[in-house]
């Protein structure tokens, strides 16, 4: 009898419990297909610099292997801080600095900005180590 | 007593089996390509080599296009070396140690290096083929930045979601596809979704092929000379 109401509580409670993780992996689906189409281009002239050993944009285009394609292309030079394909963000999220990440970002790594977002973290740890002063001080003044 | 001399030895060989597997890759190649678009139609591509020796610490590109120029990342400096001219820029603490490079060396790509961070982890759920992991920051953190979630498909990472601490995810990251070499497990393919606070999204697929591992043939970039500036 209680192995019985044991087992329906289990199950109950799993139940229960299953709106609450369903479509959690929903969230990390996405189209690859759409993705894929959307870089096609890229991809495209991703393969002519690998058929051309890895050669510049200057070369290719003095040696005219760059397609009328490619030529019109809006090519931008990367950040090279999103090289890893790892976005600066989540770096900045995982190490506090959430100021210079987002300096990085947004500005596309301007110096100053990256500069003064540096000076802002500077200030920020300063007043953490202040807090952390007095919420300390507090709990020995209570202690005491 | 035979049985606790018996637990004992046991453990002691799965402790040195993680030790020497940890221990056993050491430095990383690989031809990488990164493309990149932006919601206003700006796009990037960028290709070359990369290296990186654990055990120097530093990450080595060596861009072949757009532009023949080295990136070197050492400490908290990255050098881009254009036409022998290098140029210096700071770059946030810890990139390297968190790169997907010191990650996949030292086995710690399942949980992307979130176990010994300031976040600690809250929940594991399975949906469908994948456990989900849910990390928070830790209490002193937790108005600053948001969680992090982290899908495991096939005993692999998978997936990583990015919230800021208004709960709004700010990145997607998907390992599509590894690439094995014996023991060793490399992303081949990294989709990234990125969302800026302009409602602006970039959208980047970084590419890993040709991936040696413990290879001396190019040796002289794995520990490239800092420049001095």
């Amino acid at each position: 009898m209680k192995i019985k109401v044991l087992l329906i509580a289990l199950i109950s409670v799993l139940v229960s419990l299953q709106p609450l993780m369903a479509g959690e992996a929903d969230d990390f689906k996405f189209d690859r297909q759409q993705v894929q189409d959307e870089f096609a281009d890229l991809s495209r002239l991703e393969q002519t610099v690998e058929q051309n050993n890895f050669m510049s944009l200057f070369e290719m285009k003095n040696n005219n292997l760059l397609g009328a394609e490619f030529a019109s292309m809006n090519l931008g030079t990367m950040m090279p801080e999103a090289a890893l394909g790892i976005p600066g963000f989540w770096w900045g999220c995982v190490l506090g600095i959430v100021g210079i990440l987002v300096v990085y970002l947004v500005t596309d790594n301007d110096r100053d900005e990256v500069k003064s977002a540096f000076t802002g973290c500077i200030v920020g740890t300063v007043l953490q180590v202040g807090f952390y002063l007095i919420y300390y001080l507090v709990i020995l003044d209570n202690v005491l | 007593m035979r049985r606790i001399l018996f637990l004992f030895f046991l453990s002691c060989i799965f402790t040195l089996h993680s030790v020497a597997q940890r221990d056993a890759y050491y430095r990383i190649r690989a031809d990488f390509s990164v493309k990149e678009k932006h919601t206003d139609g700006k796009s990037s591509l960028t290709m070359g080599q990369v290296y990186y020796d654990k055990a120097r610490k530093k990450i080595v590109y060596n861009v072949k296009f757009p532009d023949k120029e080295i990136w070197l990342f050492h400490d908290t400096v990255m050098y881009r070396i254009k036409d022998n001219v290098p140029e210096k820029k700071a770059v946030i603490p810890g990139y390297i140690d968190f790169s997907v490079f010191n990650l996949a060396l030292n086995n710690n790509l399942k949980d992307y290096g979130l176990k010994n961070s300031m976040y600690e982890l809250k929940n594991v759920t399975r949906d469908e083929d994948m456990v989900i992991s849910l990390w928070s920051p830790k209490k002193e953190y937790a108005k600053l930045i948001g969680d992090i979630k982290i899908s495991v498909k096939e005993n692999r990472l998978y997936g990583v979601l990015i919230y800021d601490a208004a709960k709004k995810m700010i990145g997607k990251q998907i390992f599509t596809e590894y690439i094995k070499i014996g023991g060793f497990e490399f992303p081949a393919e990294i989709v990234n979704f990125s969302y800026t606070a302009e409602g602006q999204e970039i959208h980047q697929i970084t590419t890993y092929k040709n991936v040696k591992v413990n290879n001396w043939d190019e040796n002289s970039f794995y520990n490239y000379p800092v420049p001095a500036l």
